[in-house]
Formats: C-alpha cells, sequence, structure tokens
C-alpha cells in the first residue's frame, strides 16, 4: 500500500513538473444534468445541481491528456401513489435520489490556434463514478451504492475572452455512462450541458 | 494571470454551495412522510364476515416501555374509535367479543428504539496508517485503529391486523389483513383520523357489501 501511495505522488509530480515545461489546462464548469434512458425512469428532471472540472496537459498541439472529476445530483419527488406488489399495496411519497461523484482519465482532440476566438475540441474521459442511489417510501429508504466504471465522449469548444486571452469560456456537452444496475436503473446515463471557465498555464 | 486565478476561486465556491444534494427526508411534509402498506388482497370475500370486535385498548410493543403493555390512553381511544367508525362505515356491526362475533381487530403501537453500533476499518479510516504494518511484521498490508459509531434509531408504527373468528381450524386463528401506518407524528392524536382513513383508503375490498 505505502509503496503504492510512494509510486502514486512521484508520478502526479512527474506530470506536474512536465507540465510546466509545456501547457496546460484547467477548467471548471457548471453542469446541467438530464437523465436518459432508464435513468429517466427513475428521475425525469433535469438537474441544475452539478459540476466538473478537469486538468489537460498538452502532449504536443492537438493532443492533451488528464483528469476530468464533478458532481452531479438528481432528485425527484413523486405524488402519493398506490404501488402494488403481489398481495400488498404501499401507498407513499416517493423520493428518488441519485448522486454521481466521476474520478476519471481523459483525452482530448482539439487544435490550439493562436489568435482564434474560437476553438472546438472533443474528447472521451474513463475511470469510476462514486454512485449512491436512495428510493424513498416516505422516510423509509432502499439505498445502494458503489464505485462503477464511466465513460464520458464531449464535444465543446473554447471561447477566448479575447484574441490573445489564455483564458475564456468553455462550453460543452457530455454524455456519461456509468455501468450501474439496481432495481429499474439498467444502467446511468446522462446528458449533461456544461459552462464554466478555463484558463491556460503556459511557463 | 493570477487575477484570473483567483477569480476561480469565488467560481468554485458557487459551484460547491449550489450543487449541494437535496435531502429526500428535507423536502417533505409530515403528511408527506406517512407511508400505508395494506396486506391481504389474496381474494378474501369480506362480505361473508358481518360482526367486528375491538378490544377497548391497544397493545404497545416497545423496547423501551416494557412488552405486553396494554394502552387506553386518550390516543388508544381516538385510534380505536376511528377504526370502529371505518368499520361501521364499511358495513360492519360492532359487537361485544362474547357474542360471537366473525372478526376482531387488533390494535398495536411500535414505538421500538435501537442503539445501534458500526465499525469503521478501512482504507476510508481516518486513522488509517497510523502505525507502519512493519511494526507487527506484516510489511504491504493497511492497518488501523478499529473505531466504533454508535447511533440511534427508532422505529415507529401502528400494526392494524383483521382476524378470523368466524373460520377457526384447529386451534389457530388466521389473519386476514394486515395494515401498517409508518412516518412521521403518527402518535399525535390529531393525525389519526388522517391516518386511518389513509390505509383504509388503499384496502377497498374490506367492506360489508
Amino acid at each position: 500500500m505505502k509503496q503504492i501511495i510512494i509510486l502514486l505522488i512521484t508520478l502526479s509530480s512527474a506530470t506536474v513538473v512536465s507540465a510546466q515545461q509545456g501547457l496546460s489546462k484547467i477548467s471548471i464548469q457548471h453542469s446541467t444534468h438530464l437523465p436518459v434512458g432508464s435513468a429517466r425512469g427513475f428521475v425525469e428532471n433535469i438537474s441544475p445541481r452539478g459540476f466538473s472540472a478537469d486538468y489537460s496537459y498538452f502532449i504536443n498541439n492537438n493532443f492533451s491528456i488528464g483528469f476530468a472529476g464533478g458532481y452531479s445530483d438528481l432528485y425527484q419527488k413523486k405524488d402519493r401513489q398506490t404501488y402494488t406488489y403481489t398481495e400488498t399495496e404501499i401507498s407513499a411519497v416517493k423520493s428518488h435520489s441519485l448522486q454521481s461523484i466521476p474520478l476519471m482519465l481523459k483525452a482530448n482532440y482539439g487544435k490550439i490556434k493562436e489568435g482564434s476566438l474560437f476553438q472546438p475540441y472533443a474528447g472521451i474521459a474513463a475511470g469510476g463514478s462514486l454512485i449512491n442511489y436512495e428510493e424513498w417510501f416516505g422516510t423509509l429508504v432502499d439505498e445502494k451504492s458503489g464505485f462503477r466504471f464511466t465513460v464520458a465522449p464531449e464535444i465543446g469548444t473554447r471561447i477566448s475572452f479575447n484574441k490573445y486571452s489564455l483564458a475564456g469560456i468553455d462550453l460543452s456537452l457530455r454524455y456519461h455512462y456509468t455501468a450501474f444496475k439496481y432495481n429499474d436503473v439498467k444502467n446511468l446515463q446522462t446528458l449533461s450541458l456544461n459552462l464554466g471557465l478555463f484558463f491556460f498555464n503556459r511557463n | 494571470m493570477k487575477r484570473l486565478r483567483i477569480a476561480f476561486l469565488p467560481l468554485l465556491l458557487i459551484l460547491l454551495t449550489t450543487s449541494c444534494k437535496k435531502n429526500p427526508i428535507k423536502h417533505l411534509t409530515v403528511e408527506e412522510s406517512w407511508v400505508y402498506i395494506s396486506s391481504g388482497n389474496n381474494g378474501i370475500n369480506f362480505s361473508n364476515f358481518s360482526s367486528v370486535t375491538i378490544p377497548d385498548s391497544v397493545i404497545l410493543i416497545s423496547n423501551r416501555q416494557g412488552s405486553n403493555n396494554y394502552e387506553t390512553n386518550a390516543l388508544a381511544q381516538s385510534m380505536i374509535a376511528e377504526v370502529k367508525a371505518t368499520m361501521q362505515s364499511r358495513g360492519y356491526s360492532l359487537t361485544g367479543k362474547d357474542n360471537n362475533p366473525d372478526l376482531g381487530i387488533s390494535i398495536a403501537r411500535i414505538d421500538n428504539s435501537y442503539t445501534n453500533v458500526a465499525v469503521i476499518n478501512g482504507w476510508w479510516d481516518p486513522y488509517y496508517g497510523y502505525w507502519d504494518p512493519t511494526f507487527w511484521g506484516y510489511p504491504g498490508y493497511g492497518w488501523a485503529p478499529t473505531q466504533f459509531v454508535f447511533y440511534n434509531t427508532t422505529e415507529s408504527a401502528w400494526a392494524i391486523d383483521i382476524i378470523d373468528l368466524k373460520n377457526t381450524s384447529g386451534n389457530s386463528l388466521q389473519i386476514l389483513w394486515s395494515g401498517t401506518i409508518r412516518g412521521e407524528e403518527i402518535f399525535n392524536p390529531q393525525a389519526v383520523p388522517l391516518i386511518v382513513k389513509g390505509l383504509f383508503d388503499i384496502a377497498p375490498y374490506i367492506k360489508r357489501n
């Protein structure tokens, strides 16, 4: 365990050292999530409670690799309804709640063009997500949590504040797939619209 | 550049505060917290029965006030009166238990409190790695002092059972129907009429005609 930690520290400091020699980018975005597929059956509502953050290091003018993380919270309260399970009826106000914290490695493609305001990019991230699932009958809860595989492709564009600025607005559309299965949720799919800021670091 | 980076901090703060989890329990009113469970819709024809008896006390099932208690206080009285009124409105006649009633209704108040213990020991433990595992002669093993966390939970419910006193086979009594009410403030006498109605509304098949 300790050896692994030391290895990780060495690796991460190595990334920082080499990043300082080139170009790196940090981006923080607010995310609005739309559940898709069976996740939509669990929570219909669009959720504004989410954000994402990433760090990318440019290995050349087109490709960057890095880390991505974030958070999303889906929630829906359903009106009182009677649910039938064979000989039993349950009348309850159900609350559905789902949180996701992705921790991923990402690779992006997008040309860095000096002096242009719009810099579109496409990328893919993969890793795991911490998932917390809660299905409440009134105050009684059916809960499940775990760390599951996640993949998230995205397209977006950076919009610089001006032609020579190293910072600007970062707008992207991302699809998340997480292999989480419980009750009626067969997999967790969301589409997110992300709007935030980015800045480049060049030393 | 530095100024820009500083500008990120409030942005991050705003994101963290606005993107918190919506707590499901905090978004429920007292009435929305009530859960009614009705069990026994298995083809029994409740019109085969005509009279019902309800004892004048409620069974208290509680691990903090002793067991096998019977309650006759105002809460118990309002509960009994409400169940009696409901059965009458469904067409049954009330009678004493010595007059060969067809059905008997048992009402129980469940009020349990539990103290639970959870053990924290693993990589999520804040004290993980205090001792270097080589100290015990097992390099590479993870080890931390075990921590215990105590927490208290309460279980509150009303349990209403309808017992068949007409068709008694051998020496056992058959429960035809069980209803449970759970949620907040269910031991408040003002809530009683509402929760009894809520429970019997999902069992419309309990009726004389």
